[in-house]
């Protein structure tokens, strides 16, 4: 089994721009790796060169992918809304039909939603406040938020939870343990093993966190189409806001 | 044999398949969906049935990918045929080609399109990477 590399909090906020595969970029988001860009054009690749400008401001905006114009949003109150929301979604944006691509944002969608409906909330003693095997009527402050769209060149989804919980050190360790110590993914942990963040990333061509600590945190990914993606060519960003 | 049908996730069962002596056949030609709930619950049962002689047959791509991520999602099983996807870039047609394993190193990149005979029909996806689970056994 490969040991973890240590995680370093102050190795934060570097652009780190070259060609790597996910398994290694998991392995510098686990020593705290927050900006990884996988590129054939280095440190002049326009996602690379968005992320880098949003590292100096203070409040970072969206990546250009998460400004579609025709980007829908919705509101979800409860676990049992979310199959709705998804098949939905996938008719909204056009690919229900394209059985390839709609699994995969299926997936996509549904593994960040269920994250943020069982993980994002926590009882006074730190554990989960509700069960993965239960079905869930989340309170009014608990809401998840939902955006999706569609262009010729992908697809963008984020979901929004009102927990502000999901750590780097977390999705580090989970995307570590995933990729380098495959005989132990499957983690029987109630807390939630990070299996389902790890799906995302291996799905997504672009990941993006932002963590606003105890106030809500918004995961959102774009999924290249079919002509465009190459396994080579992703990022991961991580910002941790207003702390 | 057994047909594993619908959506694998955290209600999925597989008593029944443990309780059937010899060899396993499953065939996951129905499933729809699989979420880290059900590759969890999978993966968990598979174990604990590593001293049986397990075969996966026409394993869809949701399948697939599940295999080329989890690695333990294969267990011992050994997979007999998997569906390859094509898409049409000509007039957005999708097919699913089964492969049996002895082909799944030289599977085609291209195919005729039934529908519009474009003879550009493509795999969906990189040959390389849809078939990691062979090289990880």
């Amino acid at each position: 089994m490969s040991t973890a590399p240590k995680f370093d909090p102050n190795a934060n906020d570097q652009l780190i721009c070259g060609l790597f595969s996910k398994k290694e970029a998991a392995q510098m988001i686990a020593e705290g790796g927050t900006h990884i860009h996988s590129t054939t054009m280095g440190y002049r690749d326009e996602m690379a060169r968005f992320s880098n400008a949003l590292l100096n401001e203070k409040n970072p905006e969206p990546h250009p992918w998460q400004l579609l114009t025709n980007c829908r949003e919705v509101t979800l109150g409860s676990s049992g809304e979310r199959y709705k929301l998804i098949k939905r979604a996938t008719v909204d944006m056009g690919i229900f039909s394209r059985r390839g691509y709609s699994e995969k944002v299926e997936c996509v969608m549904e593994e960040l939603i269920t994250n943020g409906i069982y993980h994002a909330y926590v009882n006074a003693d730190g554990s989960n406040k509700y069960r993965r095997d239960s079905s869930v009527k989340l309170e009014d402050q608990e809401t998840l938020t939902v955006r999706y769209g569609a262009t010729q060149e992908g697809i963008f989804i984020s979901v929004e939870d009102k927990g502000g919980r999901l750590t780097l050190e977390d999705i580090g360790s989970a995307f570590y343990r995933c990729y380098y110590n495959p005989d132990n993914q499957i983690v029987d942990d109630e807390q939630g093993s990070g299996l389902g963040l790890y799906m995302v990333f291996d799905l997504v061509t672009h990941f993006r966190v932002d963590v606003f600590p105890g106030q809500r945190t918004v995961v959102s990914c774009w999924i290249a189409g079919r002509r465009i993606a190459h396994p080579s060519i992703f990022s991961f960003n991580f910002f941790k806001r207003g702390a | 044999m057994f047909y594993l049908q619908g959506d694998i996730d955290e209600d999925a069962v597989f008593n029944q398949i443990a309780q059937d002596s010899g060899e396993v056949i499953i065939n996951w030609k129905g499933v729809t969906s699989i979420n880290s709930c059900g590759v969890r619950n999978w993966v968990n049962f598979i174990k604990t049935m590593s001293d049986r002689t397990i075969y996966y047959i026409e394993c869809p791509p949701l399948v697939v990918k599940q295999m080329n991520m989890i690695p333990s999602f294969l267990g011992t099983a050994t997979v007999y045929s998997v569906y390859v996807p094509y898409v049409c870039d000509n007039c957005d047609t999708e097919k699913l080609v089964l492969v049996t394993a002895e082909k799944f190193g030289s599977v085609e990149e291209t195919i005729q399109c039934d529908k519009c005979q474009s003879p550009e029909m493509e795999l969906d996806g990189h040959p390389k990477h849809y078939f990691t689970f062979g090289r990880a056994k």
